[in-house]
Order: structure tokens, then C-alpha cells, then sequence
């Protein structure tokens, strides 16, 4: 039995203890209220949504702008990261525009987005972008410029120029580090879209969520919830077993970090 | 075979007509919020007014209405069902939209709105709520400003009254944590606190009110009104026509079924439903009333003239 499975059952068993606590106090008290439920009303509820399309409907939704905010925001995170340490000139310029910019909450650009985009997956897409495009140009930045110069000489000793060394060399060197960004993005750019579809755009699961707070079902809003936790972990645990596959092979990466 | 074929024929020629039809109808996306308010519009696209009338109406949900001139000023919607502070702020930030019709009003005697306490709050007078710290469903939101409008006209100072933010839903939870010392709250969460014991309606502070006020309008940019005329005007009688419906006892259970479709409530929360009027037409002095309210709040910057806000 591998140790990730020998540690399932004490990681899992102090959850459950207080799950199973919180449902004997609920049938103990008998409370009524519309913002908490007992956890089998919400692990039902989880599973009819499931059953009955309607979660998965809004998964889709989130998902979409999710992946489309994530491909164009560390896209062109990735890009303008790898110029900025390939070109000091560039570098210098750009600082302290891209530590001014970057403490802008994504969130804060709600109102603007709205008032340009309007409501559905422009706006979402934008500001999931927004949020995503500063922390990968942060870490690709550092993981192009953390690249052995000595690889670099050997590009110039061959002959390469801007885009072949970019392209042979310093990607294929910083690709762990460029993983990494990407799995710390793709968490970002989940928390962003559900926060904005929670506050603005009304589809997704923050809607649902939402929606099933006005329209008083907690048990549907805590089984969303739920929900929206297993997707985080899922699209975690995808990433991290990319990386060790993508990575198992190289000697200069810890692959266990990613076990 | 040529009677199959003249039978396919006749058949393909109904549905390009039925198509046609169909693509001839205007569309307009109608923003709401999860209140009964809009009972009128959900009764009108469910009994199809609109349809009737070449409208292709969609009625979207938005988490928070003060989102709802944005949008429209995107044209991502084009009609949105603002409360009348969210469209007087509009109008007084400088944007150009118009009431179009109405939708839910309040008047003197309503028992839908209430600011509640424990069942041991020992407030008796709009003087015993200062000082003390209330929950409403948002600052500046039309509940906030009515009831502020309230202490005001009753001898009380709204500024020494606390007020915080919390969502409808919460209002039961946070009564009864004693994490505020009441609530400005409206129907059903009125009848929950009160069946559940856990507080006690306090005043329905629409007792000092001189007419009737709008709660519900629906705006638009009035560039888009000026383009689409007749779009607007088949709206209004739509609501209009839905107006009469929901606005008979008798339609009552009907009405709560409608709700239901649109905002999809416990059934036992819908059907013990209270809602209050309904009025397509959105006057002067329904926003007149609202305009002076907002002013003696501090919540405009310019005079607005409340017949410049109303597309005729």
C-alpha cells in the first residue's frame, strides 16, 4: 500500500468525525435555519444536482471561463515573463509598471469589466485573465532567468538566435518552474471565477451558489460548495501528476514535492 | 407520391414560417433579482404577454441589483428590474435611464417589510433604535433607505442607529446569534422569524407613509427606448395586463406557482407567501417621494426631476 493510501484514512477520518458530530447535533437540536443544513441533505442534494444535470450544467460554465481566462492570462503571462528576462532593457522599464499593476485586485475590476463586457463569459474571462496574467509573468520570469547561463553561451556558441534559444533552450529548462506557475495559476483562476460569479456574472457554480442561498436552500448551497472543493482538489492532484509525469525523467527536478 | 410531396412541401413551408415568426419577435433580457417583486414579469412571460405582443423575453437573475445600469449600459440586457434608489443613484451618477413600467410597490399597511428583534427586545418607540446595531440587506438598498426614512419621520436619528450589511437569507441566523440587535427585513423571512420564535417583528414602518412608492421599476438606457418604441411600449402593456392578474386575491395560489418557476423556494416557504401590490404604472409622485427621501440621506448629488425618469 503506497504511503498516499496508508494516510487516506486518518486524513479522511477527522472530516468525517465532524461531519458525523455536526449531523447528531442537527437531529439533536432540530435547528431551523437558512443558511446551515445537515451534511446528508447536502451530500443528497450533491448527488441529485449530479444525477439531474443541473451541477454539471453550471461546472461546464465555470470550467469554460476558467480554462479560456487561464489560456489567455498566463498565455500572455508566459510570454511577456520570458521577454522581460530575456531583454534587461525591457526588464528595467517594465518593474515598476508590473509591481504597480500586479497589487490591483482582480476583483476590483469587476465594475469596469461589467460596464465593458457586461454580464456572461467576456467579463469572467477577463478578469480570471487579469488575475492569472501577473503571478505566471512573475514565475516565468524568475524560471527563465533561474536558466544555467552556461546554456545560454551554448546557444550563442551554436548560433541561435532570440526565438531558437528561447524555444530550444530556456523553455524546455524552465519547464518544471513554468509548470508550477501554471498549477499555481490554475488555482487562482478557479478562486477568481467563482468569487466573480458569486459577485457579478450570474452563471457558473458561484451563481448556483448564490442562487441557492436567495432562494433558501442551504442544503444545495452547501452541496455547490462541496463541490466547487472537489473540483479545486481534483484539478490539483491532475496538475501535480502532469508534473511528475512530464518531469520524472529529469534529475534536476524533486519530483516527490509533487507526490 | 406527388400528394407526399406536396404533404413535405406544406410541412417545410410551416416551419420556415414558424421560423421566421419567431426571428421577427424583438428580444430583450430582462435582469432581476430573487424577489417576489417581479411576480408581474414572471406572470407575463409564463402566461406569454410578451409573446403575444412579438416580444421574445427572457427573464436572467443577477446576484446584486445595484449591478443591474452597468449591464445595461454594456447592452449585454437591455431592460433590468432596478429598485428606484439603484436607478435614482444611476441617473444622479449620470446616466441616462428611464423607468419603462413598474413592477412591485409599498404603501401604507403593508405588512411585507418589518424591522425585527429577539423576542425579549425591549425597543418600543423609532427613539429606543438608536443605538443599537441592525442588520439590512444592503446599504443604500431600498429597505436601508425606507427605513431610515422611518426614524427620520418618527422623531429618531438614523446616524445613531448601526447599520450592517447581510443577505436575506442570513437575517434568521444572525437574530439569533446576537450578532446584531435586529434586522430591516421583508417577506418571507418576516414569517420564518416569527413561526421559528426566534425574534418579533418590532414596527412595520410603512405606517407613516403618505401614498404609495414603487419598489421595483422597470429601466432602461433611454437611448434604447428612443430606438425601439414599440418595444417598449408592448413591454409596458404586457406588465400591465399581468399587473391586473396578479393583483386579484383570487389569482393568489397562481401566483405564488409563478413565483415558484423563477425563484425556486422550499414549497412550504412558498406557500405561505405574503406579497404585497403590484402597479404597471410608475408615477411622479411615487419617485417624488423617494427623491426627497434620498436627499434628506445624503445619497444625491443633483436635483433630479422625477419626469425626466419615466419614458412615456
Amino acid at each position: 500500500m503506497s504511503l498516499a493510501l496508508r494516510s487516506l484514512g486518518p486524513a479522511l477520518a477527522v472530516p468525517a468525525a465532524a461531519l458525523l458530530a455536526f449531523e447528531l447535533w442537527f437531529a439533536a437540536t432540530g435547528r431551523v435555519s437558512d443558511t446551515i443544513a445537515p451534511p446528508s441533505q447536502a451530500f443528497w442534494r450533491l448527488a441529485a444536482g449530479l444525477a439531474d444535470g443541473s451541477i454539471v450544467a453550471m461546472t461546464v460554465e465555470t470550467l469554460a471561463a476558467t480554462l479560456a481566462g487561464l489560456a489567455v492570462g498566463g498565455g500572455l503571462g508566459l510570454a511577456a515573463g520570458s521577454v522581460l528576462a530575456l531583454t534587461r532593457r525591457a526588464d528595467m522599464t517594465a518593474r515598476y509598471v508590473v509591481e504597480m499593476l500586479r497589487a490591483i485586485p482582480s476583483i476590483a475590476l469587476l465594475p469596469l469589466a461589467l460596464l465593458i463586457f457586461g454580464f456572461g463569459y467576456r467579463m469572467e474571462i477577463f478578469v480570471v485573465a487579469f488575475a492569472t496574467f501577473w503571478p505566471v509573468l512573475i514565475l516565468s520570469h524568475s524560471a527563465v532567468l533561474a536558466v544555467e547561463p552556461r546554456l545560454i553561451d551554448v546557444s550563442r556558441m551554436l548560433g541561435f538566435g532570440p526565438l531558437s534559444t528561447l524555444s530550444k533552450i530556456v523553455l524546455p529548462a524552465a519547464a518544471p518552474r513554468l509548470a508550477t506557475a501554471l498549477r499555481l495559476a490554475s488555482g487562482i483562476a478557479l478562486v477568481v471565477a467563482v468569487t466573480c460569479e458569486i459577485t457579478a456574472n450570474p452563471q457558473g457554480l458561484g451563481n448556483g451558489l448564490m442562487r441557492a442561498q436567495e432562494s433558501l436552500q442551504p442544503a444545495l448551497m452547501w452541496a455547490v460548495l462541496l463541490w466547487i472543493g472537489v473540483i479545486g482538489y481534483t484539478a490539483n492532484r491532475a496538475l501535480l501528476a502532469m508534473e511528475r509525469r512530464l518531469f520524472a525523467h529529469r534529475s534536476d527536478v524533486d519530483t516527490s514535492v509533487a507526490a | 407520391m406527388r400528394k407526399t410531396v406536396l404533404k413535405v412541401a406544406a410541412a417545410c413551408a410551416g416551419l420556415l414560417l414558424t421560423a421566421a415568426a419567431a426571428s421577427a419577435q424583438t428580444k430583450i433580457t430582462v435582469a432581476y433579482t430573487a424577489v417576489a417583486d417581479f411576480a408581474s414579469g414572471f406572470y407575463a412571460v409564463d402566461a406569454g404577454l410578451f409573446r403575444k405582443r412579438g416580444l421574445d423575453v427572457e427573464f436572467k437573475t443577477v446576484p446584486l441589483n445595484p449591478q443591474i445600469p452597468a449591464a445595461l449600459e454594456s447592452g449585454s440586457m437591455q431592460i433590468g428590474g432596478t429598485t428606484v434608489p439603484v436607478l435614482l443613484q444611476a441617473v444622479d451618477g449620470g446616466l441616462d435611464h428611464v423607468a419603462i413600467a413598474g413592477s412591485g410597490i409599498t404603501a401604507k399597511g403593508d405588512v411585507i417589510y418589518a424591522a425585527m428583534g429577539r423576542p425579549d427586545a425591549a425597543i418600543a418607540t423609532a427613539k429606543d433604535f438608536e443605538g443599537k446595531k441592525f442588520g439590512v440587506p444592503g446599504i443604500g438598498a431600498f429597505l436601508h433607505v425606507l427605513f431610515r426614512k422611518w426614524l427620520m419621520e418618527s422623531g429618531a436619528d438614523w446616524k445613531k442607529v448601526t447599520f450592517v450589511e447581510a443577505a436575506f437569507p442570513q437575517h434568521l441566523d444572525i437574530l439569533k446569534g446576537g450578532t446584531v440587535d435586529g434586522i430591516v427585513t421583508g417577506e418571507p423571512t418576516v414569517a420564518r422569524i416569527v413561526t421559528t420564535g426566534t425574534g418579533k417583528v418590532l414596527t412595520y414602518f410603512n405606517d407613516t407613509m403618505k401614498g404609495e412608492m414603487p419598489v421595483i421599476v422597470y429601466s432602461a438606457p433611454r437611448a434604447w427606448v428612443q430606438k425601439n418604441p414599440e418595444a417598449a411600449k408592448a413591454f409596458r402593456e404586457a406588465i400591465a395586463e399581468a399587473t391586473l392578474f396578479v393583483n386579484d386575491p383570487a389569482n393568489a395560489d397562481a401566483v405564488r406557482q409563478v413565483i415558484g418557476k423563477f425563484i425556486p423556494l422550499p414549497p412550504p416557504v412558498l406557500s405561505s407567501l405574503k406579497f404585497g401590490k403590484w402597479k404597471a404604472e410608475v408615477t411622479e409622485q411615487g419617485l417624488q417621494e423617494w427623491i426627497v427621501a434620498m436627499q434628506a440621506q445624503d445619497m444625491l448629488q443633483t436635483k433630479l426631476d422625477p419626469t425626466k425618469v419615466i419614458a412615456r
